[in-house]
């Protein structure tokens, strides 16, 4: 027989594991409202945008305020607000953030619109507004250049000559922010020409060869971009499109079926998949997940069906 | 060479045979040195071919053919003569010679194959059954009549229920010995049950064999839409639908509930709406779907207010020309002069507001360029003493969010896992169930003493945890690499990096993954002897890979990147040698060892390869295969490896295609064969057939020519190019072994043996193989003293009340504990039903 005041003892041990427990059961601390209290004076707004607005909008996504809001949207919202309430004040500043702003998010000729408001000021930033209202309307013509949507030919011509208009631009302001702003244009192109080819490829001669090599240099041009990982899905997406078309047109049952062709194909998805999937904080890697779960999926029922 | 030892050789034999007094002619000097260059003279190690059956057609060929013509054209009142044709046919020739045509099963199957009506198909199989000759037949007839969709579907909902009671009753009956029930002894037995149940019911799941039993359910409704039963199967659907639909929005609600215990609503409001959309009337998933959408509503509310700004104070006209420069140089990101113009206003304007924005500028004049640490110093500065306590508040805030400070999100998940980790240790995954059970038997039988006993108990729990975690910690890293990479991604060059790079280096190598582990420590600066220990482990690792891979392309890739890529690791050296090995001319081809060949003679018999049966009879006189038996090169040579006194020879021997043809049907045939035994009689691992028999042989698909070798490289669009069909060779490399050169050893081995601790003692429990009387064997000691048992089906009451006997004695007497017995999940592809 135990000697009887041991007990005790084991159920305090019992009882501290459970609180531990319990605590670590507990939910977290609720979120600050602080960080949804109204942004501060002019200062306030325009330090917390230039400190999260990153110049490289090539390789980073742009980034996200304390509440968790694209910071270009929401600056532009704060100095909206801004305006309202301080009419007339600090103008030139405000102009000159907006555009900032407007360019990040694409919107050229509104950015060139309020530099071109800044530069007919006096001071620095008018000279800086205007050297970029200048750059902008570049933007603005390379956008704006119209493309045939009579022939694919000639449509591509035209891609192609907005890359090369791209890449003289990334050459000539290489080191600003304007290289990086350039360099998602070109992406862009480079991107909608892969996607016109994959939408035309029955049409085009080898067309499912160009889609995959338009693919490969795609991916390999853009390595370093924040999409890189989208440009793989989609690539792993294209070769799981012909897996699939290929089992609509030879009857895995029958025999006209090549196990080893649809084998490959799915194969070559799962490669490009599989990469994602191996890359950690990204979000393309859930994604990445499924789509590995749903080839397997697949290339188990065309299995069975070609057994 | 061979003439230049002949020409050495001939006077020292003449000599020789001088001496021995034996004339010698050169004839005979040549044949003795040829016997002793070449071992295997012009032996020939194949039978010569049976001669071919001839046929000479009778009555029971042409009805035999009729039958055939008639299946096929669908003349069922022809093939039902037939088949009686043939009955009276086997019944007479029984009578006269004992012998049978043994065309009457054939006959019958075809004749029932014809039947269109499930009731009446099935009754005929079933009466075929009662008549069945062989046990062969009659367990073909048995899968025919249990592959029926409705059959099985009985049969699992029977499962099922057996399960479910069966399961309720031994959760009761574990803590019920007979012999001790008979003596009075019940409360702790019943306080155990209690607990059990709740736990059990608490837990309660759509089982497996139910989700099957909807399946065929549904596949009988498709195939047999008119039959007389399906109303009443149409109502089973339906209550098992409902069943599942609740199953899986259950499991969809209590994601739901996890992610917005951890306050990811998004999440939340995700798997609540699946949970909504797999059962549209479920409650609970309306419920969490509403929680979910309010706290998402609440984060909009706040988010809308965050865009917001406030009226400009008022400032002195000084206060306001230096704002607006400090303004233009943030507009601008110059940097310099931002810093330059913060570090001035900060002393001009000291204890005054504009002093907390100087100094926050200057944080981000830092950002710009690229010191994000020393900027978030200046940031946590200020939330620690500031002038105005909004400014204080807001560097707080900031230092909270995850996208500037992912360091402390880096931090955070390394605590979060270190506190998961201790949480493990301590309370391991149900500590409280467990501690519930131990508790109340121990209680019951013992009061406040037992205590001590529970004690141990849970030392005994923190020590496996505790190994667990120390081995392989079941707390992911994940979340502590995602925050990690996402630091290193946006700061690489922050002086914390190094710190990063450790910990994700380690987290790498913790969960094997040594190349990224490798490239961390490079980065992290880790000494050179760590990282090289890294790059064994990795190149020990590739060899096991190597060595556990199943075919020779995998171990081939797993070889040659060891060598690549850690050629300096003493563990290249073993892979180099294992590559030559590979590379020799005897390790290629389909391998057979002599084992297998004597375990499977159709293979080597006239029937397959055709070798003489001399060759395996043990006599060295008339010449040994050797053990590593024969390799098959191509499919038109064989390369036969003899036992000769002057060690292990081989020869080379061309083979028909005739003969080829012949072995690869005799194979598959094997193959056949093994797959359709007897559980207790095959080789361990041979479910489906011959252990890892390469699926291209057993598909016999023809050969096609290989493809040029500038076609073959692996190019993108080799893959267009090869969608007509590219061919693998006939003869894989492939080794098959008999059972026991695979797995020497393997037929002693124990069995899996589970441990358990029933109070302060041990237990120890083990399956025995199949075939034998009992199915489980037990030794160790409970509450009673020490045991040795054994659990037994009684023989009386199989297949009549499913119930086993465990049996324990011990000294000064025995225990008898029954129990159900429940069925194993079985049937193809659980996790489809999952």
């Amino acid at each position: 027989m135990k000697p009887a005041f041991e007990l005790p003892s084991i159920f305090i041990a019992l009882f501290g594991s459970l609180c531990l427990y319990l605590a670590g059961c507990s939910s977290r601390a609720a979120a600050p409202d602080i960080r949804y209290a109204p942004a501060g004076d002019l200062l306030d707004i325009i330090k917390d945008f230039q400190r999260l607005a990153r110049e490289d909008s090539y390789r980073f996504p742009i980034p996200k305020d304390i509440t968790g809001v694209n910071i270009m949207k929401a600056t532009l919202l704060r100095l909206q607000d801004y305006e309202k309430k301080n009419p007339r004040q600090f103008t030139d500043i405000i102009q000159f953030n907006k555009a900032l702003a407007l360019e990040r998010l694409r919107e050229y000729d509104q950015a060139a619109l309020a530099f071109r408001k800044v530069a007919e000021s006096e001071g620095r930033l008018a000279t800086e507004a205007a050297k970029n209202a200048e750059i902008l309307d570049t933007f603005v013509r390379i956008v704006a250049k119209p493309l045939s949507a009579e022939d694919p030919f000639k449509h591509m011509e035209g891609l192609d000559e907005k890359v090369g208009a791209w890449n003289q631009l990334i050459q000539k302001h290489q080191g600003t922010p304007y290289e990086f702003l350039a360099r998602v244009e070109e992406e862009r192109i480079d991107r909608a020409k892969v996607a016109f080819v994959e939408a035309n490829r029955y049409r085009l001669k080898e067309g499912n060869q160009l889609v995959v090599l338009g693919y490969s240099q795609l991916v390999t041009k853009h390595r370093q971009s924040k999409n890189i990982h989208r440009f793989l899905l989609d690539f792993g997406d294209f070769y799981a499109l012909l897996a699939k078309e290929y089992a609509s047109q030879y009857d895995p049952e029958g025999l006209s079926f090549d196990f080893k062709a649809f084998d490959q194909f799915a194969k070559s998805a799962l490669k490009l998949y599989s990469e994602v999937a191996q890359m950690d904080g990204i979000l393309e890697k859930i994604e990445a997940q499924g789509k590995i779960e749903a080839m397997r999926g697949l290339l188990e029922k065309i299995t069975r069906l070609n057994r | 060479m061979k003439g230049k030892i002949l020409r050495l050789g001939r006077p020292i034999l003449l000599i020789a045979a001088l001496f021995a007094g034996v004339p010698a002619g050169a004839q005979d000097i040549e044949r003795v040195l040829d016997k002793m260059l070449n071992p295997l003279p012009e032996f020939d190690p194949f039978e010569k071919p049976a001669e071919t059956p001839r046929f000479f057609p009778d009555e029971t060929d042409k009805r035999a053919r009729e039958l055939m013509v008639d299946a096929l054209t669908n003349r069922q009142d022809a093939v039902r003569e037939h088949l009686q044709f043939f009955i009276n046919e086997d019944g007479r020739l029984q009578k006269q010679h004992g012998a049978a045509t043994g065309l009457t099963n054939h006959a019958q199957d075809l004749a029932n194959n014809a039947i269109a009506n499930r009731e009446r198909y099935l009754a005929a199989q079933r009466e075929a059954l009662k008549n069945a000759s062989s046990p062969e037949r009659k367990k073909y007839l048995e899968a025919i009549i249990n592959h029926d969709d409705l059959t099985q579907s009985n049969q699992l909902m029977r499962q099922s229920t057996t399960n479910f009671w069966g399961g309720m009753m031994n959760r009761m009956l574990s803590s019920v010995d007979l012999v001790g029930v008979a003596s009075g002894n019940y409360i702790g037995a019943a306080l155990e049950t209690a607990i059990s149940e709740l736990y059990a019911l608490a837990d309660r799941d759509m089982s497996i064999e139910e989700r099957r039993a909807l399946a065929r359910d549904l596949d009988h409704l498709k195939r047999y839409p008119d039959d007389p039963r399906n109303e009443e199967i149409r109502s089973r659907i339906e209550t098992l639908d409902k069943m599942k639909r609740n199953a899986l929005a259950r499991k969809q609600i209590a994601r739901a509930s996890e992610a917005a215990d951890k306050k990811d609503f998004e999440k939340a409001r995700f798997h609540a709406e699946l949970a909504a959309n797999f059962d549209p009337e479920s409650q609970d998933a309306q419920k969490a779907l509403a929680q979910a959408l309010k706290y998402l509503d609440a984060w909009d509310a706040g988010a809308n207010k965050a865009p917001l700004a406030k009226a400009e104070p008022s400032r002195s006209a000084a206060e306001r020309i230096d704002v607006e420069k400090l303004l233009v140089a943030l507009s601008l990101r110059d940097a310099k002069q931002l810093e330059r113009l913060a570090v001035d206003l900060d002393k001009k304007y000291q204890s005054k507001p504009l002093s907390d924005s100087a100094k926050d500028a200057e944080a981000v004049a830092l950002e710009m360029r690229g010191r994000h640490e020393e900027a978030k110093r200046i940031v946590a500065q200020l939330s620690r003493s500031s002038v105005t306590p909004e400014a204080g508040n807001h560097a707080a805030t900031l230092l909270q969010s995850p996208e500037y400070n992912l360091l402390a999100s880096f931090h955070g998940a390394q605590g979060e896992r270190r506190l998961e980790t201790v949480k493990y240790v301590l309370l391991g995954e149900d500590l409280l169930r467990k501690n519930l059970l131990y508790a109340a038997g121990a209680m019951a039988a013992a009061g406040p003493a037992a205590a001590a006993t529970l004690g141990t108990v849970n030392a005994i729990l923190l020590g496996s945890n505790l190994y667990q975690v120390v081995t392989n910690n079941p707390v992911s890293a994940q979340p502590v690499i995602d925050a990690g990479v996402s630091y290193v991604r946006n700061h690489p060059n922050s002086s914390n990096s190094a710190e990063v790079y450790k910990v994700l280096a380690d987290s790498y190598e913790e969960r094997g993954m040594f190349d990224r582990a490798i490239a961390f420590h490079e980065l992290a600066g880790s000494p050179q002897e760590k990282v090289a220990a890294v790059k064994e482990k990795a190149a020990k690792g590739l060899l096991n890979a190597a060595a556990k891979a199943k075919d020779r392309g995998t171990r081939e890739y797993y070889l040659t990147r060891l060598v690549d890529q850690f050629a300096d690791s003493p563990t290249a050296g073993a892979a180099t040698k294992k590559l030559a090995e590979m590379a020799k001319d005897e390790n290629q081809g389909l391998r057979m060892s002599k084992q297998f060949l004597m375990e499977n003679p159709e293979i080597y018999g006239p029937n397959g390869l055709g070798l003489k049966a001399s060759l395996f009879d043990g006599n060295p006189r008339n010449l040994e295969i050797a053990n590593r038996g024969v390799n098959l090169v191509s499919d038109r040579e064989l390369l036969v490896y003899y036992e000769t006194p002057w060690g292990v020879r081989s020869q080379s021997y061309p083979l028909s295609a005739q003969m080829s043809d012949r072995f690869f049907v005799r194979l598959r045939d094997k193959n056949h064969q093994v797959a359709l035994a007897d559980v207790n009689q095959r080789a361990k691992g041979s479910i489906g057939g011959i252990h890892a028999l390469p699926s291209a042989v057993l598909r016999a698909q023809p050969e096609k020519p290989e493809a040029k070798p500038d076609e073959r490289d692996d190019t993108t669009f080799t893959l267009v190019r090869e969608a007509g069909g590219r061919s693998y060779p006939r003869v894989l490399d492939h080794e098959l072994l008999s059972e026991n050169e695979r797995n020497p050893g393997g037929n002693y081995k124990l069995p899996p043996i589970q441990g358990s601790i029933s109070a302060s003692r041990f237990s120890m429990s083990g399956a025995l193989p199949t075939g034998l009387w009992g199915n489980q064997l037990a030794v160790g000691a409970d509450r009673k003293g020490s045991f040795a048992g054994v659990q037994l089906p009684i023989p009386l009451l199989k297949d009549f009340i499913p119930v086993d006997f465990l049996i324990h004695g011990r000294p000064g007497g025995f225990s008898v504990y029954p129990r159900i017995h429940i069925g194993a999940a079985s049937g193809e592809d659980p996790e489809l039903y999952r």
